[in-house]
This record gives C-alpha cells, structure tokens and sequence, in this order.
C-alpha cells in the first residue's frame, strides 16, 4: 500500500494540479484578510459615510457623531477577532472554501486513473484492489489533511500580517480537537465524493458533486425540506441533526463551543465534539464499507 | 488531569503504536520476501519488490534481485551454448557420414563392376573416404584427450628444441604446399616448464593450420619468453582471431577441407593445461599467432 | 503447465454475450496469435486474463492458479501446504489504449508505476526500459504530446517495466509505421527467445502475427472456432489437390489407400481436396493406375489470410479440419 501511496504522491507533486490548489488557497488567504482588514479600515468608514450622506438628506449633527462613533466602534471590533479556531471556522470551513477544495481535488485525481487508464497498469486481482481502494481512502485523508493545515496555516498568517488579534487566548488542545474534528468531517466529505465518483467515473459529475456535497448545500436544502415535510411527518425532524452539514455548523463556532454540552444534541448531555465525531465517523465509515463492498468489484473498461 | 497531560499521554500512545506497526510491518515483509524466493518459478522473470521498505531492506532486495538476474543470465548463456554444441554436433556427424555413404557408394560400385582396373579404382576410393573418416576421428579424440589435463608430466625444457623437431618433421609438408619456413630467434633459448609431449602436439597443430590455410612464408620469431607464428593467409580466408581457438569453428571456405575445426581448440586446451597463454589476430592478410610461456 | 488456461469462460453484458464458453490454452514459452474480427470479443478475454474485468462464469487458470470469481487470484495451496503465489503479478499488458498519464513525461509514467510496484531502483529500470523501447530521446517530453506510435512503445515500456512473464498484447501494431511495427516485433521476439516471456497477441492484421506466433486461436462471436500451431496452419494451407473422378468414393478409398499419410476432404459436387501428399505426379499416376477416368486435376493453393478471414467469420463449417 506505501508503494501506492509513493506513486500517487509523486504523480500530485509532478503535475501542476496540486501547486495549483495550492496557490488559490493561499490566495483566497490574503485575500480574506486584506478586505476584512480594509472594510475595518478608517478609509472604509469615511465611503460609508460620503455615500450616506450623499444619499440622502443632511445628517444631523448628532446623528453624525453617533455614526460615526459607530462606524469607530465596528472598526476596533473588527480588527480583533473572536479566537483562533473561530477565525478559521468562518474563513475556509463554514462557508465550504475547504469542503469543495478538498472534494473538487480528490474527484479529479480519482477519475483521471480511470480516464487515462493508468489504472490498467496495476495489478487488479482480489488483493491488489484492496490494497488500490484502501489507498485511495489514505490518500483522500492525507490530502484532506494537507488541505486544512494549508488553509489554517495561510489564514493565520495573513490576518496576522494584517494587524488582526485575538481576544480570546486559546488553549492548544481546543486547536487541536477542532483540527481533528474538521480533518474529519472533510474527509467524511471527501469520501462521499468519492464513492459517487467511483460509481460514475466522470470528473464533471465529481466536481459539481463536490461543489453541491462538499459545501453543504445539499445537506442544507436536504435540512430545509425536511423541516418543511416535518410539519406533517413529525419523525423526519430528529433527522437533520444526524446529518453531516449540521455537523459542520457546529464547527462554526469554533474550538471553545466544542466542550460545551449542548441541549439541542440527538442525546442528552452529549458534547458536540463527541456528536461531530460520531456524524463524521458514520458517514466516512459508510463511504468506506460502500467502496470495499460494492465499487471494488466493478469491471475496469 | 489536565488537558497537556492527556495530550501527551495520547501522543506517547501514538509513538507505541507507531513503533508496534513498523516492527510489524518489517516482519511482514521479510515474510513476502521468503515467500517469494520460495515459490517463484525459476525460470520467471520476476524480481522481488518492496513496499514501504527501510533502505537496508532495499539493498537487501537489490543484491538478491542482482543475484537472480545473474542465475538467468547464466541459465541464457548455457543454452545458448548447448544450441551451438548440438549444432556443432550435427555438423559434426553430417561430416563423418558423407565420407562414410561416399564409402559405401563406392564399394557398391566396386562390386558392381567387372573390369579389374575400374574396380581397384573404386576400391582406392573407397579405402580414401574411410582415411578421411579415420582423421577427423583421430581430431576428435585428440580434443577429447586434450581437455583432461591427467597426463601431462611437466619437466623444465627449453621450448625451441621440441620446436625444431616439429619443424624437422613437417618439413617435406611445407615443401609439398610450396610453403616457406623462416626461423628468427632472439635468443638461444627459451626455457620453461612444459610437457614436451604437449609441447610438440602444440606446434604439430599449428603449423598443420598455417599448412591448410596459410600461403606464402611461415615466419617464426621468438622474442623474450613468446613465440609468434606469421603467415600469410590464402584468398577467401577471413578467420576470426577472436573465434579460432573456438571447437568446431571453422570459416565457412574451410568446410569442404575435411578437418573438424578442433585443431587449434587442442592448441588453446593444451596450452592453456601449462599456463601458455595463446592469442591470434588477423592484419591485413597475415595472421599471426602467439604463444606466452610462463 | 500452461500460461493461461479458460474452461467455458463467459462474459455477458446485459443480454449480450461476448464472450461465450471459450476454451483457450496459452502455453509457456508461446507466442499466441489471437485472431479475430473487431468486436468479436478479444480484447474482452484479455482484460478478463489482466483481471480487469470479472468474469460472468467459467474458469482461469494463470500460470496454473485460479483467478477466484471475483477477479482474484485464490491462495491455493499445493500438496507441501504452502501457498501458491498470485500468477497476475507476473503479467505486463497494453490492452487498447497505453494508460498514460497525459500530464506526465515519459520518465514520470514510468516512475510512477515503478513506484506503485515497488522496484527498487527505479530510476535506473525507467532508463533502462525507455533504452529498450527506442525512447531514450523523449524522457522529459509530456505524454500527451506523443504520437501514437511513441504512445503505443511507452505503453509497452509500462507493461514490461515489472519484468513480466506473460505479456498481453492488444493489437500492438496499431498506429506503427513499418520500421516501429519491425522494431515492436523485433522486441517481442527477443522477449520471447532470450527471456523465455509467454507473449499474447491478439490482431486482426494476419501480416504481423504471421511471422511470430507459434500457434493461433481464432474467436468470432465470443466463441473460440478453433486453435493450432503454426506448423498445422502451415499444413492446412499448403497446396492441395484438387481431384474429380467419375467415382469419387472409390477413388477416395484407392487413394487413401495408397498415400495414408495424405489428407481428404470430400467437398461438394464430388470433388476431394487432398492435402499432404508430397508430389502431385505421383498422385496422378497412382490416378493413372486405378483406372478411373479423371475429370479434374488441380493444384490449389490458399492464402492464409483467406484461411483466416473463413475462420474469423465464425463458420467452422466452411473450413473443417480433414
């Protein structure tokens, strides 16, 4: 299985794919932090203020100072950010930045063995498509993992470079078990992706799969439909919490909501670190079963 | 316990844990590796690989894959060898069996025939045809003894004595084929430890090759403790210096002469018996051959 | 023990059956000529030898293991209780198109699946390989700029970069020019002498099998028509007689009688082909002999390329084996 993963690594660092990814996520980094840093600046505030004032009529005097007084206030606030983990979350992981990075990559990497037949050159009895599966679910974690540790990386970087700081102080467990919870329900992402792609071997499917899947608008408009159809099938509302977007939503809040025990949560008392885990573990461990069971035994063509 | 401690608790876990897979995994693949020594076939192509191996597990893996490729190396070169060796052997029996059915023709037509002097005539041809068969019969089990190395009995002797007795002996030869003999010796002597019998077994072959082959002047020259044997070569002779001493070869103008080929083989097998070393090279129509005494 | 060995091997695609309960053997040291029209199932049978496809039913035996029914090969065990090693890992193949990786250069293809098979050394075997396919020139140049013919000898590059003992050869001639097509068999042949490689090669192009293979096997439909040496196609090809006499079962008997080692075949209109007889005027005076009164007396000669094409077309009945 290490030969495998050896030949897969050198295929992502030889072609420019990877570097790529690489760079927009960098990018995407500085990019964040520069307009956050000049929507917090004093330069913004002043074309906040001109385009209200050139709008509509004349501000009072008073209702100048408390605008302004405001916009000061919003400014220092800005600049000072929640914690660390919480930065991260809203950046890359909420909004899908990562989910669809890390799915978009995965799909096109795994369909381009099938696509180009480089699959044909390895041994595919019994045994070597076990050792073929099993590698791809370690590369997909890998590559997950090499993912989020850029992202986290670049964003500290470039908000710090911005001038931003932190009000909490966080503790470096709390960073590393929201690491690990986000390395996991990527990967859960990933994985599922990555069925679908094996299933289908089209890198176009792969890709809008990771776009829809990965983000989680499909897992959000999945949660509105069955808000709406609970209305008259009451069961179907204990199931968006087990489903892997809600899971992610948690992350949102960052490293310190983690260890608190939350009411909303399938089982009373339970932490949303240990429920995250579960959803992820779940969802992964059924991807996985799925491509050992069903799509290791597809023909190769 | 606080938040370090379990981190550095589960970290230490994650070292013992790493430490168990890697002996587990060196285990593992010592075990493919025998297996796959024990069960290959051994004519396969096949070469052991490693996966995720340490570097001494791959210089392992190299020297016995270097091993292997040796072993098939030489399994190619010894049926090559036996391919040439038969043929060798066809061409061999092709060779004894023409004179033998020529024999018999000849003899049929004897019995045949009524007029005395035809039939001595046949008869003659006859009793030919079976002399030839009887020389490459003798060649043959001149090599065969020449590659036993029992019966020499080496004795200090100087070279050049044995040397002028062959030379003695063949002369009427030279002087049938119109052959000439040029002798120069920087020295007196040449002394070294050989088996005379040898020896002159050695010179008889060589010069019966310049004989059958050579035209113009045999030259003979000694110079330190090697003696060289020029002679020039008749048309449509193209030996192959690096293939002469080879058994059996013969260029294909040689093929109607009879003659097995063996000739300088026994010269090579004799010679190299003492430690002489012998070598031969062709130049522009001349083809010299030498010998190195210890 | 064969190389590859199929007992009523079958591939069913919804309710298509390309291939259909065939029975082929491939010994060591071969060269096997896979003959067949385009669809007739050829390249379905060697993905199912590469373990690409699974089959339907039926058996495969590589190298005297079992490929397992879900495309593995079954740790078998022999009479000492070890376990037999997997025959696939000895099997290199180019089956329709080179798996290439467009991104990558001719070395990195190499290399890439060097490491997945974990040669060591691998540096030095890509060179060597890219030496051995005549591409030592175009190491750095990315494979989706190769021509088809650099493709198809990259391709075989791949296949024999794990030092195989079974090569599977799906029509490799496909876009060589003439000196490529006598450079491609001028490497199998070596493969096969010096290296005692098993070579399977399936084309519908008679030309180049026909001065390599050293026995055939023609399929059509899915099913296996018929298999034989060379020296057998040789023989079924070589001239024949054509005889036609007024009676023609007395004829047959005189003649069988007189030249038993000979060949017929009573073919329609009352006309005997007579293969293996070694001269026609002999015949022809045995002819003389029994008093029959001739009507026809030819000598046919046929192509093998006709031979073939009668085969590939699925009728066994056109062409029987005398």
């Amino acid at each position: 299985m290490f030969n495998l993963l050896r030949s897969d690594l050198y295929r992502t660092v030889r072609t420019p794919t990877f570097w790529v990814f690489l760079g927009v996520i960098v990018a995407m980094m500085f990019l964040v932090a520069g307009m956050l840093n000049w929507v917090a600046s004093p330069e913004f505030s002043d074309m906040v203020n001109d385009s209200a004032t050139a709008q509509g009529q004349p501000l009072s005097p008073e209702d100048q100072a408390e605008l302004e007084e405001g916009l000061d206030e919003a400014s220092a606030i800005s600049k000072s950010l929640d914690s660390l983990t919480h930065l991260w979350a809203q950046t890359f992981l909420t909004g899908g930045f990562l989910g669809i990075l890390g799915s978009a990559f995965i799909a096109v990497f795994l369909v381009s063995d099938f696509k180009s037949g480089f699959v044909k050159n390895l041994p595919m009895d019994r045994r070597g498509r076990r050792t073929y599966y099993l590698e791809k679910v370690a590369y997909i974690l890998l590559i997950q993992a090499i993912f989020l540790l850029a992202c986290a990386l670049f964003n500290t970087i470039a908000f710090a470079a911005f001038g931003f700081t932190f009000e909490t102080e966080e503790p470096i467990t709390n960073v590393i078990l929201w690491l690990g919870l986000a390395w996991l329900t990527q990967c859960a992402y990933a994985l599922i992706v990555a069925c679908l792609v094996w299933a289908v071997r089209s890198d176009w499917m792969g890709v809008s799969a990771a776009l829809i899947i990965s983000t989680g608008m499909l897992g959000s408009f999945i949660v509105q439909l069955l808000l709406l159809l609970s209305k008259g099938l009451p069961f179907l509302a204990a199931i968006p919490s087990w489903l892997l977007v809600s899971a992610t939503q948690l992350l949102g809040g960052g490293g310190a909501s983690l260890l608190m025990p939350d009411a909303n949560l399938p089982f009373a008392g339970m932490l949303p670190a240990g429920y995250i885990a579960l959803v992820g573990a779940i969802y992964a461990g059924a991807s996985i079963a799925i491509t050992m069971a069903v799509l290791r035994r597809r023909d190769i063509q | 316990m606080s938040p370090m401690e379990t981190l550095a608790i589960i970290l230490l876990l994650l070292v013992c844990a790493a430490c168990v897979a890697a002996l587990a995994f060196s285990a593992r693949a010592r075990r493919r590796m025998a297996r796959f020594l024990e069960e290959r076939d051994p004519a396969s192509n096949g070469r052991l690989t490693t996966d995720g191996a340490s570097p001494t597990t791959a210089r392992l893996v190299r020297a016995i894959n270097h091993q292997l490729d040796e072993e098939a190396a030489n399994r190619r070169r010894q049926k090559q060898s036996e391919r040439e060796f038969e043929q060798n052997l066809a061409n061999l029996s092709h060779d004894i069996r023409t004179p033998l059915t020529g024999a018999k023709g000849y003899l049929q037509l004897a019995a045949e025939e009524a007029d005395a002097a035809q039939r001595s005539a046949y008869l003659t041809a006859a009793a030919t045809r079976l002399d030839d068969m009887g020389v490459l019969l003798d060649q043959l089990l001149d090599y065969a003894r020449s590659t036993s190395e029992d019966a020499l009995e080496p004795e200090r002797l100087d070279v050049l004595l044995p040397l002028a007795s062959v030379l003695a002996a063949k002369h009427p030869e030279f002087l049938e084929s119109g052959m000439d003999v040029e002798v120069s010796f920087e020295d007196e002597r040449l002394v070294t430890t050989a088996d005379e019998q040898a020896l002159r077994r050695v010179f008889e072959n060589v010069m019966e090759n310049a004989l059958v082959h050579g035209t113009g002047v045999l030259l003979i020259t000694q110079t330190g403790s090697s003696l060289m044997f020029e002679n020039g070569l008749r048309p449509g002779e193209y030996p192959d210096p690096e293939r002469v001493f080879d058994r059996f070869y013969r260029e294909d103008a040689a093929r109607n002469r009879t003659g097995a080929g063996l000739g300088l083989a026994v010269v090579r097998n004799l010679a190299e018996a003492q430690s002489i070393t012998p070598n031969a090279a062709v130049t522009e129509g001349a083809f010299t051959l030498r010998l190195d005494f210890p | 023990m064969h190389a590859i060995e199929t007992r009523a091997l079958t591939k069913v695609y919804g309710h298509k059956r390309v291939v259909d309960d065939l029975d082929l053997t491939v010994n060591v040291g071969d060269i096997y000529g896979f003959v067949g029209k385009n669809g007739a199932g050829k390249s379905t049978v060697m993905k199912m030898v590469d373990s690409l496809v699974t089959p339907t039913s039926g058996q495969l035996l590589l190298f005297g293991s079992p490929l397992d029914a879900s495309g593995g090969t079954e740790a078998t065990s022999d009479q000492n209780g070890r376990q037999a090693f997997s025959g696939s890992r000895r099997v290199g193949s180019l089956i329709e198109s080179p798996g290439l990786v467009p991104g990558l250069s001719a070395f990195d293809n190499l290399m890439a699946k060097a490491r997945a098979l974990g040669i060591v050394d691998a540096k030095s075997r890509c060179s060597e390989i890219l030496r051995l396919v005549g591409l030592e020139h175009a190491d750095k140049k990315h494979a989706k700029k190769f021509s088809q013919g650099m493709k198809q000898r990259l391709g075989i590059g791949m296949a024999l970069i794990g030092s195989p003992d079974l090569l599977l050869l799906d029509e490799p001639f496909n876009g060589l020019d003439p000196e490529g097509t006598r450079a491609m068999r001028t490497l199998i042949l070596r493969l096969n002498q010096s290296f005692g490689v098993t070579v399977m090669i399936s084309s519908h192009v008679l030309d180049q099998l026909d001065r390599m293979a050293t026995r055939y096997g023609v399929i059509a439909n899915g099913r296996m028509i018929r298999q034989m040496t060379a020296e057998e196609v040789q023989e079924e090809c070589r001239e024949s007689l054509q005889i036609r006499t007024s009676d023609p079962a007395r004829t047959l008997a005189q003649l069988e009688q007189a030249f038993p080692r000979a060949r017929f075949r009573a073919e329609q209109d009352g006309i005997l082909r007579m293969t293996g007889a070694d001269d026609a005027q002999a015949v022809a005076n045995a002819l003389h002999g029994f008093d029959e009164t001739i009507l026809e007396f030819n000598q046919i000669s046929r192509d093998k390329e006709d031979y073939f094409v009668a085969l590939m077309e699925g009728g066994s009945h056109h062409v029987q084996s005398a």
